[in-house]
């Protein structure tokens, strides 16, 4: 869907009413959606570190959060194939979220589907999932993934920039593998000891099983998921 | 195994057989690329029928020739580099090593 102003407007403002309209026709929402958002008047700490700590996915790569030594923000942190380098240090002020020095604020929201951060670049309420809690899980090993190399089988003619890979394990993830396109390291969930499957528990989902979990209606509120046209 | 991560689909690498002078590759029916490592260095050339592509990777996995920007159709190696092959299913790439070059 597209919209064209004549003149000045507030794309903020027109995507928060197409995004309750839509909210509404789904079911998933009555009256104005900002009212879920958290009142200024939640304290920190909301959220225990054992909900927020972790290790993330994103489309930037594998991160880290862990909460600052006083406990009063979360340090996010991104792999570098040796360890783990501090990329964004976000103080708790108010509205549930942790904001940068330059504003943008980053909310947490969990629930059945899994865990989120939210990033809103501005003051508004406008945001976008950015990165999605793992699970590691014990039951599944990864050996048979470790320090191998790929090349691919169904690069086209025409895409730009062709590409191999490395995969790597990590101990603190098992049930993941970690893969490196020269660029990004990026965790693969292992569906089975020799075979793996994307590690993002909520994008891929369409967009009624996204809305329909209390994390991903969160997420969605906060985020305008539902009305970027997933599913 | 099978690795698989946004849409694209990964061999092995140490499953790759070696290419040596007057390789042949052939693209199957399913149209995946093929691949191999390069078992010789110095200049290789590359010969294929329809519309294909060749790049070859150096051993830190870098782009070190594709034939979709360059003219030429051949390229310095080193033994042990990486060579992916795509084109339509029955398509066929030679490679020709140093010493059979004129």
């Amino acid at each position: 869907m597209g919209v064209i102003f004549a003149g000045t407007a507030d794309p903020v403002a027109v995507a928060d009413a197409v995004l309750e309209a839509a909210l509404e026709d789904l079911g998933l929402a009555e009256g104005p959606v900002t009212s879920a958002v958290l009142s200024p008047e939640a304290e920190f700490p909301k959220i225990s570190s054992r909900q927020i700590e972790g290790f993330y996915n994103s489309p930037l790569g594998l991160f880290q959060v862990q909460l600052t030594e006083d406990k009063s923000g979360i340090v996010i942190a991104v792999f570098d194939g040796i360890g783990y380098t501090p990329y964004i240090t976000a103080a708790y002020r108010a509205y549930g979220r942790f904001y940068t020095p330059s504003g943008t604020s980053y909310p947490f929201s969990e629930g059945e589907l899994g865990s989120v951060i939210l990033g809103h670049p501005d003051s508004s309420d406008a945001g976008y999932v950015i990165f999605e809690k793992l699970m590691p899980e014990a039951e599944v090993d990864d050996p048979a993934f470790a320090g191998r190399t790929w090349l691919l089988r169904n690069l086209s003619r025409h895409d730009l920039l062709p590409w191999m890979a490395r995969t790597i394990a990590l101990p603190e993830l098992p049930g993941y593998v970690v893969l490196f396109d020269g660029t990004y390291y990026t965790p693969l969930a292992l569906s089975d000891p020799s075979s793996t499957k994307m590690a993002f528990p909520l994008y891929p989902r369409p967009v009624r099983d996204v809305c329909a979990g209390r994390a991903g209606r969160d997420a969605a509120l906060q985020s305008r998921l539902c009305v970027q046209g997933r599913g | 195994m099978r690795l698989y991560n946004h849409g694209y689909v990964f061999r092995d690498a140490a499953e790759l057989s070696t290419i040596g002078s007057g390789a042949r590759l052939q693209i199957g029916s399913a149209g995946e690329n093929e691949g191999g490592r390069l078992g010789f260095s110095g200049k290789a050339g590359f010969e294929f029928t329809g519309p294909g592509r060749v790049v070859v990777f150096s051993g830190e996995l870098e782009v070190a020739y594709d034939s979709l920007t360059s003219p030429e159709r051949e390229a310095a190696v080193e033994e042990g580099w990486y060579l992916l092959f795509i084109g339509e299913p029955g398509a066929e790439l030679t490679v020709t090593a140093p010493g059979d070059l004129g």
